[in-house]
């Protein structure tokens, strides 16, 4: 037994590295891409990288603004990576986000009056509701007619984007020229870091990153601990040994994409709750889509999630400095990122591309 | 002639963690068969592989015709005179018999037109030579397995193939195609071709070689000559130890109905019936063998026992409930296990650990679970017991199943499926592709099974295991049961005849009578 | 060995594709922020910054319009200048600060998104002034000014010249019979609702039998969308296509080219902005922001800013205007010229109030 134990031990740790190495690789070769195409471009890479770390870690203010642009994004990437793992691809996130973020700006005028501590904990079960509403009718069909989720949440997210577009347009709008809703009230509103200690100076950063972090401890738990989380591994794994094992695919599709979509919707919710106060058209910048880079980059690992997620964050929140500072242009950190997603995709065709090498070891065991 | 056709010398590959092949030494004449006999995982197919230049050694060298020769890809192994037939074709199924045999070395007309009058008249004619009938036109999906190993071997031969591999060529043929196999190969050799036969099966070694060069853990461990030495011996050099071959079996003692069979029909995935109406019953204490050639129903039955596909019509009941339309999960609680025919589709998710995979199926269950929330002490102390129980050989329980040799995580498949204690075992297939050391073991927990007075129903396409472990046995053809033994009765040849569609028109009426309860 | 080199030349060629894909992006990364001073005018120790909104400099639009102006002023009174992008809408408070911490003496926030935040962070630098364009600002405080276009005045002129060039089959022979004119908006908001009273409003006053067909694309970023309104409205008999769409509305110029009718384009001088639309290109409506800017920025310079309030610009602030008709010149009827300076001088006179609302017309 003690020999077992420590073997384990030793396998554990050489797994996580084996998991940890590649991203990091990926980021390590995504800046130096980065900074050979900011010098060529005729800046300083070195003054801008400084500039971003500064921007998005240079201080209370900055670390805050990094968990602020991060929180919507370890949302969205535990929704793709939860979905990954019991083997749908939730390219529809961003649909249920909106979903999440309509609910919250009306039910947070329509509980105005309740104390916070009431309010909030009700926006945000609600709206995950309606996230996991949106994504069960994909996954109904999903589970029914075999129809591909990528096509069907897709188009949720369309008519998603156009119900909330409308509604900030017409029944929703509140009075003005601006197609928004009203301003919800403070009590609605969730807490930043510095409305409890104001010493913090954490500047716009919320509680909805906490919630965040929260999530992802919680969804690591399911996806480990739980049968729920063992049967969506095993049906994304591999479905027909689940099948045999009495484990039924569609009930575990259908329960694995509502809860993909609950987590997509909490991004909706704290940006709504957490940051702009109101709904309008533009609320996510594509929060939705970022998160599948954030979970291909965590390798679908909820933990790894909030550092993928943070990297993201804090890439989003350096940019502006980088740009006042080193006259870098802000829409550099979108080649980063764009690099990044490229270079863990191509690692993951890289390792396709050598697997005939490593198989032809294993024709033996075939 | 005084240097051999093929030679090597002192090969030696290495794989991450594996030495496959460690200083292998063998050499090959013209017109001899030369049988390469080891367990899974021995090296023998890497040996072969780099014969054939789809692997480079590590060290040693080749000889051809006497000459060094660095084999550097397979069509340079083909230029040489060295062919292949892998377990797995590579023909392309919606193409003609020639199409496939001339693609690649197709001959031309003037730019580059395809000749296919000659082709054709080349492909009748190697056919015709080597006594390999088989239809130029035919389409290639058309054709059963042995016909398209066949083609392959064709294909090597009009490639002007000298030496011809062939890789575990029996492991998907029917016995009757076994023995044309064996009838094809002894003409090649009288042509003057050498063929080495790769395998792990003993008794195809005795049927065909001329000489057997037995390997173990990547070394030659002994070469012999069939007529010079019996099963028993190339067994305990192949595996390193006795093995025993007929497991001993004490009398049957059959208790109550455990499983009822009534009328079943099942359709197939293209909606066509595979089992057309089948009735049997299992008893307690008891093994009840299903014998038949792959695709006959066999399939499409298993499924429809354990709840994986619903039957069309007729019922199913287990100690009298009945569990007809059950779904897998209210199949397994109800007390049947299943092991399947294909390990890494259905038998285990390859990806999940070894106390991952040991649970499913029963992790909504306690001790594994409470409440929906796993609990991993529980489920890794039970683990331990059945990895250990079964003897499945494995560094820790956190190893992932892909990572085992099949042997062990067939062990695994039925740790689990017995450790439940179930009522009924469904058992398909359980040794294929199993080594024999791993059957032995397999063999024996089926009727440990039986002994405990549970009942098992085999599902199998080895005539040998049938008739080793049954205690009945149903032919299978084409969704019906056409015939039923006691054990002991049927010669191999009695069943082959059945399982085939033979066996007459005495068998006719008994596909509409019920076959049910002939052995009471 | 064959099989590994093709595996190898795979690997290569993705990591060429990669490269060429970095470079390629960073070619499109050029929009270089200024920060030098003017040097033909005298120094003034004065510095202004825009804070663009997600559309970012290049959008060709009221970004870009913003920044002439603050590029005028620093040619013709010395200020220092300075633009910086936002990405998202998260950036717009972050940007924000950094600007106003950095020293400038005066912000620009550019579009109607940013109206929350110039309220927010206005009061927060008491000292710096802040001009939030196209925002309408209720009570705005005392460093503050709410910028407001009246584009329903330009877009009167533009209707003028729609309504009476489809009666003018002189004007060019795409012109045809029906007595049909077509209008693309963006989304349905305020803004783009004045331009399409204005448009109906100026084309009826000279032909009060005239159809305006009014599409909206619902968006302002799909040209694809805009061009696919303009062929349903020139399918519908059009011959002239006015879009209010920003850059869904470019999309139109294709959608004429193709079916054979004129185009208005909005905010910009787009004859100027959208290369090859010179032979569909009757004039545009254009919103003066440089002018705007420019404006405020002098009369912060001057000590005169009017903050506290909101600043509407409209034909007689010269912050609205009719674009030049380019290639159409000679073929404008003497008619529509004297229509078109008729109605410039009543609106300035007071003798018509031009509808800002459909319900107005």
């Amino acid at each position: 037994m003690e020999r077992a134990g420590k073997a384990s031990v030793t396998h554990r740790l050489y797994g996580l590295l084996e998991q940890i190495a590649p991203p990091l690789v990926s980021v390590v070769i995504a800046l130096a891409i980065s900074s050979l195409i900011i010098w060529v471009v005729g800046y300083d890479p070195v003054r801008a990288f400084s500039a971003l770390f500064d921007g998005a870690f240079g201080g209370p203010r900055q670390i805050g603004e990094t968990m602020l642009r991060s929180t919507p994004l370890i949302f969205t990437g535990l929704a793709v990576a939860y979905g990954f793992r019991a083997g749908l691809f939730n390219i529809g996130a961003e649909g249920q986000l909106f979903m999440g973020g309509l609910v919250a700006a009306w039910l947070g005028v329509a509980l105005a009056g309740l104390p916070t501590m009431v309010i909030v904990p009700i926006i945000l079960v609600a709206g995950a509701a309606a996230g996991m509403a949106w994504a069960f009718i994909p996954a109904l069909l999903k589970a029914r007619v075999g129809a591909h989720e990528v096509i069907t949440t897709m188009m949720f997210t369309f008519i998603a984007r156009y119900i909330v577009s409308w509604l900030v347009t017409g029944p929703l709008k509140a009075p003005g020229q601006i197609p928004q809703t009203v301003q919800l009230p403070a009590e609605s509103m969730l807490p930043k870091f510095t409305d409890i200690l104001p010493e913090l100076g954490t500047g716009r950063a919320h509680l909805g990153f906490v919630v965040g972090i929260a999530l992802a401890v919680v969804v690591w738990w399911v996806l480990k601990h739980t049968t729920l989380g063992y049967e969506a591994r095993a049906v994304g794994f591999n479905p027909w040994a689940s099948e045999t094992g009495g484990i039924s695919v569609s009930l575990t599709t259908v329960k694995s994409l509502c809860l993909s979509g609950a987590l997509a919707a909490t991004a909706g919710v704290t940006e709504v709750i957490g940051l702009h106060g109101r709904l309008f058209d533009q609320f996510s910048a594509g929060f939705g889509f970022t998160g599948i880079a954030v979970a291909l980059l965590a390798r679908n690992n909820p933990l790894a999630v909030i550092m993928t997620a943070m990297l993201f964050g804090a890439l989003s929140a350096g940019s502006g400095t980088m740009q006042l500072q080193a006259d870098v242009p802000s829409k550099v950190v979108f080649i980063i990122q764009g690099l990044v997603v490229f270079l863990v995709a191509a690692q993951q065709l890289a390792v396709w591309l050598l697997r005939p090498f490593k198989a032809r070891g294993g024709v033996e065991n075939a | 002639m005084d240097a051999a056709l093929l030679e090597v010398r002192e090969v030696t590959k290495r794989f991450p963690g594996v030495l496959a092949n460690d200083k292998v030494s063998m050499s090959l004449e013209s017109g001899e068969i030369v049988a390469l006999l080891g367990e899974n995982g021995a090296g023998k197919s890497t040996l072969m592989n780099v014969v054939y230049g789809l692997l480079s050694p590590d060290g040693g060298e080749l000889y051809y015709e006497g000459h060094p020769v660095k084999v550097r890809s397979p069509r340079h192994a083909i230029d040489l005179g060295i062919g292949m037939v892998h377990q797995h074709f590579m023909l392309v199924e919606p193409l003609t018999v020639t199409e496939n045999i001339v693609l690649g070395n197709e001959p031309t007309k003037i730019a580059g037109v395809i000749d296919f009058s000659t082709a054709r008249k080349a492909v009748a004619e190697i056919s015709k030579r080597y006594g390999l009938a088989v239809d130029p036109d035919a389409v290639i999906r058309d054709l059963s397995v042995g016909m398209q190993q066949r083609v392959e071997i064709l294909k090597a031969l009009y490639r002007g193939a000298k030496i011809l591999i062939l890789d575990e060529p029996t492991a998907v043929l029917t016995p009757q195609e076994v023995r044309e196999l064996f009838k094809v190969v002894r003409s090649l050799v009288d042509e003057g071709l050498a063929v080495v036969f790769i395998t792990h099966k003993l008794e195809e070694v005795m049927a065909v070689a001329d000489r057997v060069v037995v390997m173990r853990d990547g070394r030659v461990v002994g070469e012999a000559r069939p007529s010079e030495t019996d099963m028993a011996g190339l067994a305990r050099m192949m595996v390193g130890r006795d093995v025993v071959f007929r497991v001993e079996k004490k009398p049957s003692v059959r208790g109550e109905t455990i499983l009822e069979v009534d009328g079943l029909e099942v359709l197939d995935e293209r909606r066509l019936e595979a089992v057309r109406g089948m009735s049997f019953d299992v008893c307690a204490g008891e093994v009840v063998a299903l014998a038949g050639v792959s695709g006959n129903g066999q399939t499409e039955l298993v499924e429809a026992l354990t709840g994986l596909r619903r039957p069309a019509a007729g019922s199913v009941r287990l100690s009298g409930k009945d569990i007809t339309h059950a779904s897998a999960r209210q199949s397994i609680e109800a007390g049947v296990s299943h092991v399947p025919e294909d390990r890494h589709r259905r038998g285990m998710v390859l990806e999940f650990d070894l106390a991952e995979n040991m649970i499913l199926g029963d992790h909504r269950l306690e001790p594994f679970s409470r409440h929906g929330v796993m609990k991993p002490t529980e489920i890794a102390r039970v683990t331990e017991e059945r990895v250990a129980a079964y003897d499945v050989r494995t560094p820790s329980i956190r190893v992932l199943g892909g990572a085992l040799s099949g042997g062990n995580q067939q062990k695994l498949v039925l740790a689990r499926e017995l450790g439940r204690d179930p009522k009924l075992l469904i058992a398909a297939q359980p040794t294929r592709g199993l080594d024999v050391g791993a059957i032995e073991f397999v063999h024996q927990q089926i009727l440990a099974e039986r002994d405990s007075g549970k009942g098992v129903l085999l599902v199998s396409l080895e005539l040998e295991e049938v008739q080793g472990l049954a205690d009945r046995i149903l032919v299978v053809y084409e969704g019906r049961i056409v015939k039923e033994f006691a054990a002991g009765e049927a010669s191999d040849e009695d069943l082959g005849l059945y399982m085939t569609g033979g066996g007459g028109d005495k068998f006719a009426e008994s596909t509409e009578v019920s076959v049910k309860g002939l052995g009471t | 060995m064959d099989a590994r080199f093709r595996r190898f030349l795979a690997l290569l060629v993705a990591f060429a594709l990669l490269a060429t894909m970095a470079i390629g992006c960073a070619g499109t990364d050029d929009t270089t922020d200024d920060t030098d001073t003017g040097d033909g005018a005298a120094e003034v120790d004065f510095s202004v910054a825009m804070i663009t909104d997600v559309g970012g400099l290049g959008d060709k639009s009221f970004n870009d319009g913003v920044y002439a102006g603050l590029e005028n002023a620093r040619d013709d009174l010395g200020v220092e200048i300075r633009a910086v992008e936002s990405n998202e809408i998260a950036d717009y408070e972050p940007n924000i600060d950094q600007v106003a911490s950095a020293g400038y003496n005066m912000i620009f926030t550019v579009g109607f998104l940013m109206t929350d935040t110039t309220i927010k962070k206005a009061p927060e630098y008491e000292d710096v002034y802040f001009v939030g364009i196209d925002q309408f600002i209720e009570e705005p405080a005392d460093n503050t000014v709410g910028v407001l276009f009246k584009e329903h005045e330009g877009a009167y002129l533009a209707g003028v010249v729609a309504g009476l060039a489809t009666l003018d089959p002189d004007l060019d022979d795409r012109i045809n019979d029906d007595n049909v004119i077509g209008f693309v908006g963006g989304m349905d908001i305020p803004p783009v609702e004045k331009f399409q009273a204005g448009f109906i409003a100026g084309a009826r006053s000279v032909n009060p039998d005239v159809q305006v067909i009014s599409l909206y694309t619902g968006d302002f970023d799909d040209p694809a969308k805009g061009k696919e309104m303009a062929l349903s409205a020139i399918d519908q008999g059009a011959d002239i296509v006015f879009a209010a769409a920003g850059l869904s509305g470019a999309g139109g110029v294709p959608a004429a080219q193709e079916r054979g009718a004129l185009f208005i384009g909005v905010d910009q001088d787009q004859y100027l902005t959208i290369p090859g639309s010179g032979d569909v290109m009757l004039t545009s409506s254009m919103k003066l922001l440089d002018v705007a800017a420019y404006d405020l920025i002098k009369s912060a310079v001057d000590g005169a800013f009017p903050g506290g309030s909101i600043v509407e610009f409209g034909l007689a602030e010269g912050g609205v205007a009719l674009a030049p008709f380019h290639d159409f010149e000679d073929k404008i009827s003497q008619e529509i010229l004297d229509a078109i300076a008729k109605a410039e001088q009543d609106i300035l006179s007071g003798a018509i109030t031009v509808p800002a609302s459909r319900a107005e017309l």
